[in-house]
């Protein structure tokens, strides 16, 4: 098992804002995250990668619990995440966003990087090798063209990407998607999901991701856990959960 | 080697040349300011390293400073001339017979500056933003009041004088091209690619793999370690050392020069720190009383320079908020672009003719 969260909990004083959720998520499988504005979705992406502690329950990543470590420390592990509103390094290029994200990788420290003569100091090698990197990434993405470009002046759906670039930059074996697809017309949504699943097999990814887009939801997931409210009110297949009553009232209302 | 570095080599060489020059050349006040101006620039650029490219506000320059200029001035002293100054309480002993050669001591002063931020950044560094600013310039002065007491190492507020006077324009050059370089070397390298990350988005950076403990420590005591080397060389320019040359408000022309230059501009930090200081001098005319026309002008009096630069402060928070250079690097493309768009403009004005 790649993730395993155990009945997390997270109170922010008196509202439980997810309340004991399970999860799983399998080795090269895309799970998904669904439910309402407010359902605590995010606040489990962020006990996951640390952001938060949570105040119980535990996170395991490939077998070692990793609850409430440093997220730095978690992304090391190998743990990708992006975010729901997009945030870059906004001063800095396409090319910088991505190659600060190859950082945690770095072996030599910081003299040798300050004194990098070739041959006494690792760090040139490193940076040859961050460099290719980087470029080799964001040829993959098709992003190479604008590598020079400052990050925010990129249109809307190339922000996204580049913000997957970045996360992918860290080298993960678990990438957190947060709502991907927002504010994406239906085209580019399925673009979107051939995308999640071609980086998927390319990087040798599990996927965990938030969506309020169905359509790409049903297409790609395995299992989708859905919330309301800080609970889990369904888990199960897509076509498991287009059928289940309980979700139909908690995005659509009940009748009475 | 790249033409880059060529290029890079050949401006340092042709600075240090003009400096050898000049320093034979000038009067000893021209190079005093021109010598104020390059140990400026190294403390300048020590905060904008903390405040620019690592986004923490920083204001604890000035005690940094104090660090490295005592430093300086008690071991450079000539031990036979020290009990001239420490009247009041002679000199400890055990440092009283320890005189060591400039260079050594402004490293010892850098050391001991970068020691003293390290043990301060445990706990100051959890704050974040104006809460970080207050700490920092709450210990700058907690140093300041130290050095005020201690009157067997530092002879409290009578200061030391008879430090052996620094004037040695290349020499001074020297040391900030040096740490120039070594600036612009951390800050080209994964490091400082990691610093910039932690200013523009501290979540992001720490969600990247970037520990920001660490990488907040690292800037904040590098920072201490340059400014305690420009303090050092400060206290040696001025040739006495005293508390009251500390006081926080010395920070204030480092912020000054950095807003001015533009925060994340090493090479807008130098030539702010040229404008600023020469400015400083050149205004002095603004403290001496004015009589235009047989009649005094009421407001031309001391201290309505330092009104001169309070307002210069305001007028580029307000219009220029990107300073000179914003976040971009001096560059021979930057030049050429400059010079063409010039030329644009003539021929423009030729046409129109």
């Amino acid at each position: 098992m790649m993730l395993e969260a155990k009945s997390l909990t997270m109170r922010f004083g008196g509202v439980t804002a997810v309340d004991s959720l399970s999860l799983e998520v399998p080795q090269g499988e895309i799970i998904a995250l669904i439910g309402p504005n407010g359902a605590g979705k995010t606040t489990v992406f962020n006990m996951i990668t640390g952001a938060y502690a949570p105040t119980s329950g535990k996170v395991i990543f490939q077998g070692s619990d990793i609850t409430a470590k440093n997220p730095s420390f978690i992304a090391k592990q190998g743990i990708g995440r992006t975010f729901q509103n997009i945030r870059l390094f906004k001063g800095l290029s396409v090319f910088e966003n991505v190659i600060t994200a190859k950082h945690l990788h770095l072996k030599s420290n910081l003299f040798q990087a300050i004194f990098r003569i070739k041959g006494l100091s690792s760090y040139p090698e490193e940076e040859k090798r961050m460099i290719d990197e980087t470029n080799d990434l964001l040829e993959k993405l098709g992003l190479i063209d604008l590598k020079d470009a400052v990050s925010t002046s990129l249109p809307y759906g190339k922000q996204r990407r580049l913000e997957i670039a970045r996360a992918l930059a860290t080298d993960p074996k678990l990438l957190l998607l947060d709502e991907p697809a927002a504010g994406m017309n239906p085209q580019e949504t399925i673009e979107l999901a051939r995308f999640i699943e071609r980086i998927r097999d390319e990087f040798k990814l599990s996927v965990l991701l938030i969506e309020h887009h169905m359509d790409l939801v049903m297409d790609i997931s395995k299992t989708i856990y859905v919330m309301d409210f800080g609970l889990n009110i369904a888990t199960g297949t897509p076509s498991e959960i287009q059928g289940n009553k309980k979700v139909i009232e908690a995005y659509l209302g009940s009748g009475d | 080697m790249s033409k880059k570095t060529a290029f890079s080599i050949a401006a340092i060489g042709a600075i240090l040349l003009l400096a050898l020059v000049l320093n034979s050349v000038l009067d000893s006040y021209s190079k005093r300011v021109l010598n104020l101006c390059a140990i400026y620039a190294i403390i300048a650029l020590s905060l904008n390293l903390v405040n620019g490219f690592t986004g923490m506000f920083s204001l604890g320059q000035a005690g940094f400073m104090a660090i490295g200029a005592y430093a300086v001035a008690i071991f450079t002293v000539p031990v036979e001339l020290r009990a001239q100054g420490f009247y009041l309480e002679p000199m400890h002993p055990a440092i009283a017979n320890i005189e060591l050669p400039l260079i050594v001591a402004l490293l010892l002063g850098g050391v001991l500056a970068g020691a003293f931020a390290f043990v301060i950044g445990f706990p100051v560094l959890r704050l974040r933003g104006d809460y970080l600013a207050i700490a920092t310039l709450g210990f700058s002065e907690i140093i300041r009041i130290i050095f005020t007491n201690t009157q067997s190492i530092t002879n409290g507020a009578l200061g030391i004088k008879n430090v052996p006077s620094l004037s040695n324009m290349f020499f001074i050059y020297l040391a900030a091209i040096i740490v120039f370089v070594l600036m612009r070397l951390l800050l080209s390298s994964s490091f400082g690619r990691a610093f910039k990350a932690i200013r523009e988005d501290e979540i992001v950076a720490e969600a990247m793999g970037i520990n920001l403990f660490k990488h907040k420590i690292a800037s904040f005591v590098i920072s201490a370690f340059f400014a305690g080397i420009g303090g050092g060389l400060y206290g040696a320019l001025l040739g006495t050392v005293d508390p009251k040359n500390f006081m926080f408000t010395l920070t204030y022309n480092f912020v000054l020069i950095i807003v001015l230059g533009g925060l994340g501009s090493m090479s807008g930090t130098v030539i702010a720190s040229f404008i600023i200081t020469i400015g400083m001098e050149w205004l002095r005319f603004f403290d001496d009383t004015l009589i235009l026309f047989g009649t005094e002008i009421p407001i031309f009096r001391p201290g309505l320079r330092m009104v001169v630069f309070s307002i210069l402060l305001m007028v580029i928070v307000l219009f220029f908020q990107k300073g000179l250079m914003g976040q971009k690097e001096l560059s021979v493309d930057m030049v050429k672009g400059l010079v063409s768009r010039v030329k644009g403009l003539g021929k423009k004005r030729g046409d129109g003719k």
